[in-house]
């Protein structure tokens, strides 16, 4: 009971925890507008996280949230032109420009003005040439424009609502910048910017024009400080879009639920709940002190719960299963290794699956942290995936094979360490019946899964099997889960040759998974990742290196007892 | 002698199920694929079947013969029929296992029919045009092409309207989708070609494959025409392996939980 109360009140230590907004007054209706972005209707405060995120690299600038730093560059431009906010990774990007000063690190948009003509000029023709040519500067530099742009759209967004300034009268040069107004009726559903809709003026239905002036209200309300008009100003801006639109395309609490989710921001809290979980594991190894082991199940659990509510928060908002991208295979594969930790460790009453659930719970949400950084995470669809009952069965099913292949081979690990201190341990042996299991539940599901993907490939693409990487992939993880249980059978391998193959299954699973996806190559390339290559090689590297070590140090201890006994 | 024979039959059997033999046999197909996959990024997938997934042999540097992917799958056929004759067990615990070992055999004969039976065409309609002719693929492959080999499809088939979607305010596609008229005889009917919504006439299946746009705007749309009389037998083979692999590892399951769940004694 004292434990639960504890940890009930860590969990609320954490979802209380953020970072705090520097702004005069809540900005609560403002984060909770809807924006049209990428073809998602999302809250302006994950807009606004992904603008810094893409801009700076970073999820907060100078202690303010994203949403807090959005509402100051909208409504008082002229106070954020100091802020630090362009991220630039290539040193030569700044000489390029013809500018001073060394390369990397944040900058500016006042220190970037003087090279601003060079590079737009620079941009357009880089953009102009074939895009695979481009060099990492090059791209840099468009990546870097694209930005700057977006900035200076987002400047002169409220252009019109600040008193004694004159806007723009040319509604194509107005910035589209944020898509707040739906123009209802037009037939590709586009929504308009403030200035944008702005500078169409008395050409737009009554209604719309209320909300144009609603908006400059409210940006009013901001440079005053005055919190309960800007309320009232977006309170009423958003019920007049929504009933505007047809019922049900704008959810109120959808968009609240979605705000909820980024502040709480749930994967990072289970991470470190994750680590919590394993550093009382640890102590409660060094220490002997096995009451510990409790309180890490505990801790597993809470950091699990957490990681649930994402996952379903997530499902809730876009309204379709768990697996949809690669950034929510990372996501729910953590989430599956974490509930076999649980399980496994509910039923064995043993370290063990605190120790794997943790370390996978941990170790993908991280790998998921480091690719959310490429933008939206709940992007929309592509039009081969848009099949909601085999995109859910599939996926998932395939997923949860990853899960069980990744969790035989990190139980994998403690075997051989287990070995290597004490061969022929019962402990060890204990361990890689787990091991066994984990990796029969892997070959089952992916073998399911494969299977179904046949079936889909088979309705939508008009073959059962095409010999794609990805398919390839998925049987490679078949056949090398198959070859060790044939080969154990045959007598060929023991409980080490398992346990270092169950290793070498991660490696395959991490190929199928995320390294076809390298090759760039085939109907199932659509999810990229930019600069993963280097980490997977280190990874692969590491595990050789591991096994071949662990392996021939084994071999050198089992010669050793053998002379032991032998001279007996 | 009768019974001496019998033996020796048993002994080849016994060998040609040979655990040893699948093991080595599958580590071949293992690697078969990696090079295969690898192949395919540099030359593209109708170069890597050609070569790799649909060779009896391999010609490492044009001159070392290395046994092909369907060499490999005979040797694994044989070695899983004499596996299901002779070596596993016909015991209701193995029955999971069993059907496993069906379902396999299933998609190995299964695919070798469909691999010589089933036909491939693409057909390239624009808007208003119509047509019952479809070429046969990968003839472009090869160079100089040679004319592309055509085919006669028992409707003819007209492009009414050529339809994508796009997400709102994206560059990411939302649907792509054909409006057609079949024409088979002297009766006609509508009908919608999506992705994942195929259209299927008797043995012929037409999946929307990709679409094109001339200068003048006017849109133009593929269809994949696959004719695949075979193509319920990977149907029934998954059938097989969902259940045997369910069954068998709930059982194992059941078995080992019901061993190992410690100190707990049921009053």
């Amino acid at each position: 009971m004292k434990k639960i109360i504890v940890l009930a009140m860590l969990a609320c230590w954490l979802a209380g925890h953020e970072a705090r907004a520097a702004a005069p007054f809540p900005l609560e209706p403002f984060r909770r507008l809807a924006v049209l972005e990428q073809g998602r209707k999302k809250p302006l405060d994950t807009y606004a996280r992904n603008l810094l995120k893409q801009f700076s690299g970073r999820s907060t600038l100078n202690g303010m949230d994203a949403c807090a730093w959005l509402a100051r560059v909208l409504f008082v431009p002229d106070e954020t032109l100091e802020d630090k906010l362009f991220l630039i990774n290539q040193p030569d990007v700044l000489a390029a420009l013809g500018m001073e000063g060394d390369g990397r690190g944040r900058f500016s948009y006042a220190q970037l003005r003087p090279g601003l003509a060079r590079l737009h000029e620079l941009a357009f023709r880089y953009t102009e040439q074939d895009e695979a040519s481009g060099g990492r500067v090059e791209n840099e530099i468009i990546r870097l424009f694209y930005n700057v742009s977006a900035f200076n759209s987002l400047l002169h967004a409220f252009h019109f609502a600040r008193p004694g300034e004159t806007a723009s009268g040319d509604p194509r040069r107005a910035p589209p910048l944020p898509a707040l107004l739906p123009l209802a009726g037009s037939p590709d559903e586009q929504w308009l910017g403030p200035a944008q809709a702005f500078a169409r003026g008395s050409s737009l239905p009554a209604a719309m024009q209320r909300e144009i002036s609603l908006l400059a209200q409210a940006a009013q309300a901001y440079v005053q400080a005055d919190g309960s008009d800007f309320k009232c100003a977006l309170d009423s801006f958003s019920r007049s879009v929504r009933n505007r639109l047809p019922p049900g395309a704008i959810t109120p609490g959808k968009l609240s639920l979605e705000v909820f989710y980024n502040r709480l921001d749930p994967f990072f809290k289970a991470e470190l709940i994750y680590v919590l979980a394993l550093l009382l594991l640890i102590f409660s190894l060094a220490l002997s002190r096995t009451h510990l082991d409790r309180w890490g199940w505990l801790c597993l659990l809470l950091g699990f719960l957490f990681h649930t509510f994402g996952l379903a928060a997530r499902m809730l908002i876009m309204n379709r299963p768990p697996v949809t991208n690669l950034y929510e295979t990372f996501i729910f594969v953590a989430w599956a290794g974490a509930a076999m930790g649980l399980l496994m460790a509910w039923w064995q009453k043993q370290p063990l699956g605190i120790l794997t659930g943790a370390i996978s719970g941990l170790i993908f949400l991280v790998i998921a942290g480091r690719y959310s950084l490429d933008g939206d995470t709940m992007g929309m669809l592509a039009a081969v995936l848009d099949s909601n009952l085999w995109l859910a069965t599939h996926v998932v099913t395939i997923s949860l094979g990853y899960a069980g292949c990744v969790v035989a081979g990190i139980i994998g690990h403690v075997v051989l360490v287990q070995e290597l201190l004490d061969p022929r341990s019962p402990a060890a042996a204990g361990t890689a019946r787990s091991m066994y299991a984990a990796l029969a539940f892997g070959l089952t599901l992916t073998s399911i899964g494969t299977v179904m993907g046949g079936i889909w490939a088979d309705q939508s693409w008009g073959r059962f099997w095409g010999w794609d990487p990805k398919e390839n992939g998925a049987l490679l993880i078949i056949i090398w889960c198959a070859i060790l249980f044939h080969a154990r059978l045959a007598g060929w391998i023991g409980q080490l040759g398992m346990a270092a193959g169950s290793i070498v299954a991660i490696i395959t699973v991490v190929m199928a998974w995320f390294g076809v996806n390298l090759l760039g190559v085939g109907l199932h390339a659509y999810g990229f990742t930019s600069g993963a290559a280097r980490g997977l090689l280190a990874f692969v590297v590491a595990e050789l290196l591991f096994l071949t070590v662990a392996l021939s140090w084994a071999k050198k201890k089992s010669q050793a007892g053998a002379a032991d006994t032998g001279g007996k | 002698m009768n019974e001496r024979r019998v033996q020796r039959l048993h002994a080849l059997g016994r060998s040609l199920a040979s655990l040893k033999l699948t093991v080595v046999s599958l580590l071949l197909l293992g690697l078969l694929v990696i090079a295969g996959t690898v192949y395919q990024a540099g030359n593209g997938v109708y170069a890597a079947q050609r070569e790799i997934f649909g060779a009896w042999i391999i010609w490492l540097f044009g001159i070392v013969p290395l046994p092909g992917l369907l060499l490999i799958s005979i040797l694994l056929f044989i070695n899983l029929l004499a596996a299901v004759i002779f070596r596993l067990q016909y015991r209701w615990r193995q029955a999971g296992l069993l059907l496993v070992h069906y379902g396999l055999l299933l998609f190995l004969s299964g695919g070798f029919f469909i691999a010589v039976t089933a036909q491939e065409y693409f057909l390239t309609l624009r808007e208003g045009e119509s047509s019952h002719v479809a070429v046969r693929v990968g003839a472009e492959e090869t160079l100089p092409a040679p004319p592309p080999e055509e085919v006669f499809l028992p409707i003819e088939i007209k492009l009414l309207d050529f339809e994508k979607t796009m997400h709102p305010g994206s560059g990411i596609p939302r649907s792509f989708s054909s409006r057609v008229e079949i024409v088979s005889g002297n009766t006609s009917r509508r009908a919608v070609i999506s992705m994942n919504r195929p259209l299927r006439y008797r043995d012929y299946t037409f999946y929307q494959s990709s679409y094109a746009e001339d200068g003048m705007g006017r849109e133009s749309s593929t269809f994949s025409v696959v004719r695949n009389s075979g193509r319920w037998l990977p149907y029934i083979a998954s059938a097989l392996l969902f259940l045997g692999l369910a069954g068998h590892f709930l059982a194992m399951m059941a078995a080992a939980l019901k061993k190992t769940r410690p100190g707990r004694v049921r009053p």
